[in-house]
């Protein structure tokens, strides 16, 4: 999805979820740090798998991500 | 008349074999024949979480992926060539059914949440029962990673594919690009 749809769509939820990133993480990253957003995300690769992988998005190589990874960006904190 | 097969569509989970459900589990046992794709020369990641519940006397059906992110030479192009390939996997499955036998065909995550199961199932589920066994998908298990909730009462949540459309904007929810 190119950077600016993404973008506006990301802009326009509480919550969200970014998936099959692979070579796009780059652009993704840079998305979430325009939006604000890049700081309470977290990355996500191979969920469950015996080689899963769980980390901030800054500690991401960022060529490195494999088709099954994942951003997840909590919604903001709210007293409910 | 021979009593047709079932196809069904088999998710199997993110990847830890216990988020596989009781009803995918005995159905994937009760199935004579068990499909799942896979890219060359790999195991399949479907087939890694399940391949110690199979019973002896299953067939085992992959169905290689001719192409996955590789760029094809004109006049090649990957939609066509992925096209194809899911029209033959269909017809694979279908001399199963035919013959009375059920197919199931394993999927990770969930099969109607970006499942490559959907292309078969496009294709054969107007002419032969299809059943489809929902399972856990990476999206669902996320969240628990969080410090903090992840969506609440009345937000809304928004989820999204990174990749991008190889050619055109149009064809950017046709394209899969398995690993």
């Amino acid at each position: 999805m190119p950077h600016e749809d993404l973008k506006r769509r990301l802009a326009d939820a509480d919550a969200a979820v970014i998936m099959k990133l692979g070579r796009n993480f780059p652009k993704v990253r840079q998305v979430l740090e325009e939006l604000g957003l890049a700081e309470r995300a977290l990355y996500v690769e191979r969920a469950t798998m015996a080689n899963q992988k769980i980390v901030p998005l800054d500690q991401v190589e960022p060529m490195s991500s494999p088709y099954f990874s994942l951003i997840i960006v909590p919604g903001e904190r709210w007293q409910g | 008349m021979q009593v047709r097969g079932r196809l069904i569509g088999l998710g199997v989970g993110p990847g830890d074999p216990e988020l596989i459900t009781l009803k995918a589990l005995r159905l994937l046992r009760e199935s004579p024949v068990v499909a799942y794709f896979v890219a060359k020369g790999k195991k399949g990641n479907a087939f890694g979480i399940i391949e110690d519940h199979l019973v002896p006397q299953q067939t085992l059906m992959p169905l290689v992926y001719p192409v996955t992110t590789e760029v094809l030479p004109a006049p090649l192009s990957y939609e066509q060539v992925i096209s194809d390939f899911y029209d033959n996997a269909s017809l694979d499955v279908a001399a199963h059914l035919d013959a009375g036998r059920d197919v199931a065909v394993i999927c990770e995550g969930d099969p109607f949440f970006y499942g490559s199961y959907m292309y078969l199932h496009d294709r054969l589920a107007e002419r032969y029962d299809a059943e489809v066994i929902p399972g856990v998908c990476s999206m669902l298990v996320a969240p628990r990673y969080l410090a903090r909730r992840w969506c609440i009462a009345t937000r809304a949540c928004r989820c999204s594919p990174a990749y991008c459309p190889m050619r055109t904007s149009s064809a950017a929810w046709r394209m899969p690009m398995p690993p």
